[in-house]
């Protein structure tokens, strides 16, 4: 028994005995691979990765982006000088690349490799850039490398270090203050570059993978490309706004929080550079979000329908009468409204929600009121596409202002009945003028005040008209306008009907002339100046267009709308619904 | 000659120990009445004078609409009307931060009022000059206050026609001083303003004239000279308020009280003529011994009135004791009935003293006449034996007068069922009915004694025959003991029948006004979500196996000014329909109310003098709207001071949302799925689930716990009767211990004159149920008759014949334990001590 149990023990210790052994000659020697040995870019990029954008041949992209209208337009005056400018102060902006990606953008041409730009966090959650290219084992004798360092050798001080044999970092470190550092590392894989140099080293020595998981929108977007120069993009929106608003912007950041924005959980796609039958960028994007969406993003609820014309009164051509943009929305329309009603609350009272609910429930039930339940014989009995178009026209008010303008067009099954629930509505109210023009009638305020609700009583714009033909309702922010779209409508009566096309059925469709839309951000742009903190408006566009391209410029220097607008171009959007989300394919001319 | 009083009383200490309890019973009986009215009636004062305001005089539209206040330009600028406080009123949501409420907007012209109103209203607000509100400041009511958590200087939203406004508390006012102007809470703000956002321009609801007093003359004469000076279209009205409901549940009450006093007072009244008559009656002899010695009748006199006296005044004394302490009780009890605070407790000291002068002075006026209705028989005849059976002669005056009485009651009842006279009237008419029973009740013995006299040739007929020659020469006694088991029957089986077949007819009633499964009370102020969009109402008709759903809301409102009780309710097709109105069908009462008629409470429809076809003007907040009256239908609610209404109808009206009780009913299959589902969000949506089967347990419970309080009223009204034959019999024992004796010795056995006792009472007992019956089915005619005048309905009326059962029962087990010790007191008797004594 005694001899049993001897030879039993130590045939239980022998196996862990002799694994242990093997373990210390050969085990440590089979070392971890860092970030830059590895083949597959997937286990490379850091955990805490939240954008990609991949291209096959990275001069093949740069040359397509270069010669594409964008770029040849971005490439002439007066973003010409401005970018000297940028270079001069060392404003980072689209406009000038090196302190923000540590290279410049014709740099790039060089590259004849696969190229990722990543957006990561670092162990403070800080977020930093960094470019990624595929350039084997001579990475060091490659040109790019060449050209970088002889770059970042003239202002800065190279300090070239091995972390181990098969990894150099090259660090340029600035001699003049307010030049920003940068780095260089190259792997036997990968060679990295990026302007932030800490988390650059902290992330190629580490060990830790990638751990995205399989089959997800980040594989889907990331494994196909249509060509060498395409783009394939992956991005979690959320975390990307949070990166970089939440600490500069806190009110913006705060406001997007507030319309629950963290529910768009990923995107992804591809963007092509074409010439023809037209120069364009053309972007497909598969964007997700939580299901059912909340809160605000509940406006996205879709269904899906033909595409149509547009009805005769947004199809004037003249500059008071034409739209710059469109968007052709297929709703659900309870879930929708939720989503409105939301974003209307947010607008009575940030902190207190129900206020719309409450106004909306008092024309019902208040005593003195219509006695009018807008949901159940107006809302849910809105047809679809719902139509909204937007036009920028000058401020008859203000000489040299514009004034942007929007028109609500909602198919409605009996029209009849809704004008006497228009009727009904202002029956008795001494504010609101009734008249008939032609196939419409109109309901309007007398001083262009508002004609349903006041949302606030600090705002600046509202729905100060209606009007309903045979077959839509119509809602504007500002009745003489309206008045001259309905003549033109009138003059035209083609009115919107489905297209006769075998078209796949849509859930949005988009039009933005580009040119024409950002004309009044353009005019807000110099809200955000070096001497003034806090961003003043809530024109997102103006801000973007501030940060990206002209950041930290007076308003002197900022060249006129006539000079900058021929940049923008014209944006179409067409969009399916997904189980998840949206699938868009959106063609930026 | 007292000290030989004092020496009777010290070796009959039994006697005075009945003759006092007696007086303690009739002083505490009437005290404890007095004392309960008193307090309930002091807490509706309190809560008027919390309520009522400064005086004033109300300018409205004749038509209930708003008017253009330039119609009263001139009045405004005529000083002597100032202060005058022209008003427009809003209905509005108000809300801060996530608290919010309905609510009113008043609006008062801080800008243009008169420096005299100007003064007086900052005056009563106790608020300086500087607090008036100027454009987007408002005073806040101290209610609406703390309901939306607001102090001063925060900022509130106030719903208007095109959205919120926001509006600073400029000052917070307390409720009493809130009231003092104004009776309708929510926010003060400036007229022009209110009137701007309300898109009502120039228009206000009223213009309230303040009085210098409350008089009634300065009031009219205040009225008549508004009339003559305002316009044809506007009219002058008293000025409404919540404390009309409590006044008018006082009034009704009132004539409970008034009967409760009265009876008491009666009852007061005739223990103590009984008590005091039988104690003198049985001292005959003794004072007739007391005169042969030389005893002088105003000696006499003088010594039994001190006698009575004295014993009153200790009566009283205790009696004042006992009867406050029971009116405490009583008066709480009272207040909780009328849903009063008690204003804490008080005594009615004119009334106290007036009941320790009363009773004392009627003691000895009822023994003055005793007295020298004795003091003309001589002391040889007051030796003598009551006249023989044979030789009694039936009192045909007081018969006569019985029956005249009876009439002139009946007659009376019948005024007040056709309404000639108040229903007051109805209390002073059944009172005189029971004395006419009173006065009758020698007439009862002529049956009686053919009665007896078959019964006397039995084998134990001698002492049925002992036992009628006793009850036949003493038909006095006969019927003062028989008295009080008529007072008893007559409120045993009238008020028990009426009170019994009413609470079944509640009971009724309230299984078909509130059906269902399931029960949801709202915890919360209902919610302000119209109902297509409600989540709960969603919810419920959503979860699978709902029949039907009723959600109700209790609006506290005016019905052609007087205060009622709304109900609106819905009336799915599948749902048993609540009472219908009298003279419909099922089918034809839902159109009704899907035609947005209303049906009238009777009681209400009755005080509005509304039928079928009418219409009825109903004020809710200051705004006025006709319904059309769609029909009657019984209604116990708020003491059916109440009309139901379909919520689609009251919808077009108020602003009804929410629900105060939700009712449900769904297949039995699913009942614990749905109350499982709708348990887990009543703390989400603020309300307290209950099973259909448990409030209705409850209910039921709640009415077998008035059942029982009848059923306890009816035995301490038996107890009190028994309690009164108890002493009388004894007393009788003690009269009739001489009879007993010679009896006795001429060979009857114990038992016999055991028996003989027990029969005398009996007797009496079948004599008092004879006139408590006829009296009981009297008093449930006169209630069942007068209901119609009273409530407006008769209800079906359905005999408790157990209660009949039950009552006649009782007066025989009642009268058989009174009667035990004094029939076995007469069995003990020992003829040696008795015929020595005398």
């Amino acid at each position: 028994m005694n001899n049993f149990s001897h030879r039993q023990m130590a045939r239980r210790l022998f196996a862990p005995v002799v694994a242990v052994l093997l373990w210390i000659p050969f085990g440590s020697a089979v070392k971890a691979q860092r970030p830059l040995e590895l083949a597959n870019v997937r286990e490379a990029l850091p955990a805490s990765t939240f954008f990609i954008f991949q291209s096959s041949n990275v001069q093949a992209t740069t040359k397509a982006i270069a010669t594409s209208s964008f770029g040849q337009r971005l490439s002439g005056e007066p973003w010409l000088s401005i970018s000297k400018q940028h270079q001069e102060k060392n404003i980072a902006s689209l406009l000038n690349t090196l302190p923000w990606m540590g290279i410049e953008w014709r740099e790039l041409e060089t590259v004849e490799a696969k190229g990722y730009f990543v957006g990561f966090l670092d162990s403070k959650y800080k977020p930093h850039v960094v470019f990624l290219m595929q350039l084997g084992p001579k990475a060091a004798t490659h040109p790019f490398v060449s050209a970088w360092k002889k770059a970042f050798a003239q202002n800065r001080t190279l300090k070239e270090t091995s972390l181990d044999e098969s990894l150099q970092l090259i660090v340029a470190e600035s001699k003049k203050p307010g030049v920003s550092a940068a780095v260089l590392a190259i792997g036997p894989e990968w060679t990295a570059i990026s302007s932030s140099p800490t988390a650059t080293q902290e992330w190629v020595s580490s060990n830790a993978r990638n751990t995205l998981p399989q089959n997800s929108l980040y594989d889907r977007s990331l494994s196909k490309s249509t060509s060498e120069s395409s783009v394939q993009y992956w991005l979690q929106p959320w975390q990307l706004l949070t990166n970089y608003t939440e600490a500069s912007e806190p009110k913006l950041f705060g406001a997007l929080e507030k319309l629950g924005l963290e529910q768009v959980t990923e995107c992804g796609g591809e963007i092509q550079f074409l010439e023809t039958p037209n120069p364009s960028w053309n972007v497909t994007t598969e964007v997700q979000w939580a299901q059912p969406p909340q809160d605000a993003l509940a406006v996205l609820s879709l269904t899906e329908g033909p595409s149509i014309t547009l009805p005769a009164i947004m199809q004037g051509n003249t500059e008071e009468t034409k739209f710059d943009n469109f968007s052709m929305l297929y709703l659900d329309n309870k879930p929708w409204f939720q989503g409105v009603s939301f974003l209307a609350d947010l607008s009575i009272d940030e902190d207190t929600p129900g206020g719309f609910a409450d106004i909306l429930d008092s024309l019902l039930t208040d005593p003195e009121g219509p006695k009018i339940d807008v949901r159940k014989e107006v809302i849910y009995k809105l047809g679809n596409p719902m139509i909204l178009g937007g036009s920028t026209i000058p401020d008859r008010k203000k000489e040299g202002q514009y004034q942007r303008q929007l028109l609500t067009a909602f198919p409605f099954r009996d029209t009849t009945e809704m004008r006497k629930t228009l009727q009904r509505m202002f029956e008795g109210d001494e504010e609101v003028t009734h008249e008939d023009i032609g196939d419409f009638q109109v309901w309007h305020t007398v001083h262009n005040e508002s004609l349903f609700i006041s949302l606030s009583e600090s705002e600046t714009q509202t729905i100060t008209a209606a009007a309903v033909d045979k077959t839509h309702v119509y809602l504007a922010t500002d009745t003489v306008w309206l008045k001259k779209l309905i003549e033109t409508a009138n003059q035209n009566s083609s009115g919107g009907a489905a297209d006769k096309t075998d078209a796949e059925p849509i859930s949005i469709k988009q039009y933005f002339d580009l040119t024409s839309w950002l004309h009044r951000s353009w005019l807000r742009v110099p809200e955000r100046t070096p001497d003034r903190k806090d961003y003043e408006s809530t024109d997102l566009a103006a801000l973007v267009l501030t940060n990206t391209l002209v950041p930290q410029t007076a308003a002197s220097e900022l060249p006129p709308w006539d000079r900058a607008k021929d940049l923008f171009g014209s944006l179409e959007v067409v969009g399916r619904k997904t189980a998840t989300g949206v699938s868009l394919s959106i063609t930026w001319k | 000659m007292f000290a030989v009083l004092w020496q009777h009383w010290r070796q009959r200490p039994a006697r005075f120990f009945l003759t006092l309890i007696s007086l303690i019973l009739s002083t505490a009986t009437l005290v404890s009445v007095f004392v309960a009215s008193h307090n309930a009636r002091m807490a509706f004062q309190a809560l008027n004078s919390a309520v009522k305001g400064l005086p004033s005089l109300d300018i409205v539209n004749a038509e209930g609409d708003r008017f253009q206040l330039e119609l009263l330009d001139k009045l405004m600028a005529d000083d002597q009307w100032q202060p005058a406080l022209p008003t427009l009123v809003r209905g509005t949501i108000l809300r801060n931060s996530t608290n919010k409420s309905r609510g009113l907007a008043l609006g008062m012209p801080f800008s243009t009022m008169s420096e005299k109103t100007r003064e007086f209203t900052l005056r009563n607000f106790t608020l300086g000059a500087e607090s008036i509100p100027q454009t987007g400041e408002c005073w806040i009511s101290a209610l609406v206050a703390t309901s939306l958590d607001v102090e001063e200087g925060d900022t509130i939203q106030c719903l208007f026609r095109r959205g919120f406004k926001k509006l600073t508390v400029k000052a917070i006012i307390p409720v009493r001083e809130w009231n003092s102007i104004v009776n309708e809470h929510g926010i003060i703000v400036d007229l022009k303003w209110l009137q701007e956002v309300a898109a009502v321009p120039g228009k206000v609801d009223r213009c309230r004239i303040f009085l210098p007093d409350d008089t009634a003359e300065t009031r009219s004469r205040t009225e008549a000279k508004l009339k003559a000076t305002v316009a044809s279209s506007l009219k002058i009205k008293e000025r409404t308020n919540t404390v009309g409901v409590a006044d008018d549940l006082l009034k009704s009450t009132e004539l409970g009280l008034s009967f409760a006093s009265a009876l008491a007072v009666a009852m007061a009244a005739y223990i103590l003529l009984n008590t005091t008559r039988m104690n003198l009656t049985e001292r005959r002899p003794y004072f007739a011994i007391l005169k042969c010695v030389g005893a002088l009748p105003s000696q006499i006199r003088r010594a039994i009135l001190l006698e009575a006296f004295l014993i009153s005044l200790l009566g009283v004394f205790f009696g004042l004791l006992a009867g406050c302490g029971i009116g405490y009780g009583m008066g709480i009890a009272l207040a909780a009935v009328l849903q009063a605070t008690p204003a804490g407790f008080s005594l009615p000291w004119l009334a106290l003293l007036a009941i320790s002068v009363f009773l004392p002075s009627l003691t000895l006026l009822v023994v003055w006449v005793a007295e020298r209705q004795q003091n003309n028989v001589s002391p040889l005849e007051s030796f003598r034996e009551p006249p023989t059976a044979g030789a009694a002669k039936m009192p045909w005056r007081s018969i006569l007068a019985g029956g005249f009485l009876w009439w002139v009651a009946v007659a009376g009842l019948i005024l007040v069922q056709q309404e000639y006279l108040d229903a007051q009237w109805g209390v002073a008419a059944g009172l005189l009915a029971l004395i006419s029973y009173l006065l009758l009740l020698p007439a009862g013995l002529i049956p009686l004694i053919w009665i007896l006299d078959r019964l006397a040739q039995s084998k134990n007929g001698l002492s049925i025959d002992m036992a009628k020659h006793q009850l036949i020469r003493r038909p006095e006694r006969t019927a003062l003991n028989a008295g009080f088991l008529i007072i008893s029957l007559c409120g045993a089986i009238g008020l028990g029948q009426t009170l019994m077949s009413n609470t079944n007819e509640i009971n009724r009633w309230y299984q078909r006004a509130l059906p269902g499964d399931i029960f949801l009370i709202s915890t919360r102020t209902p919610s302000t979500i119209i109902d297509s969009e409600d989540p709960l109402r969603n919810m419920i008709q959503e979860q699978p196996g709902t029949l039907w759903a009723n959600a109700l809301r209790f609006i506290w409102c005016y019905a052609d000014e007087q205060p009622v009780m709304m109900i609106v309710r819905e009336f799915p097709m599948n749902a048993p329909f609540p009472t219908e109105p009298k003279g419909l069908t099922t089918a034809e009462s839902m159109k009704i109310v899907q035609h947005d008629q209303v049906i009238l409470g009777s009681i209400l429809a009755k005080k509005l003098g509304k039928k079928k076809g009418d219409d009825v003007t109903v004020t809710f907040n200051g705004r006025s709207f006709k319904l059309p009256v769609g029909g009657v239908n019984a209604n116990f609610a708020n003491g059916g001071m109440a009309l139901v209404i379909n919520r689609q109808t009251a919808q077009k009206h108020l602003e009804i949302t929410g629900f105060e009780w939700y009712a449900i009913a769904v297949e039995p299959n699913q009942l614990k799925e749905t109350y499982d589902a709708l348990r887990n969000v009543k703390d989400q949506y603020g309300f307290e689930i209950q099973l259909g089967s448990d409030m209705r347990k409850g209910v039921e419970q709640t009415i077998a716990g008035v059942t029982s309080g009848i059923w306890s009223v009816i035995f301490i009204s038996f107890l009190t009767g028994g309690f009164g034959i108890a002493t009388t019999l004894a007393m009788n024992i003690i009269e009739q211990a001489r009879d007993f004796s010679l009896i006795r010795i001429v060979g009857a056995s114990r038992r016999q004159m055991l028996i003989t006792v027990l029969t005398q009472a009996w007797l009496i007992g079948l004599v008092g149920i004879f006139y408590g019956l006829i009296g009981g089915a009297t008093t449930v005619f006169i209630i069942v008759l007068c209901s119609e005048a009273l409530l407006g309905y008769q209800p079906d009326f359905h005999w408790n014949y157990m209660l009949m059962i039950m009552s006649i029962f009782g007066t025989f087990v009642i009268v058989t334990l009174a009667a035990m010790i004094p029939a076995w007191k007469a069995s003990k008797i020992n003829p040696v001590e008795h015929l020595s004594y005398e």
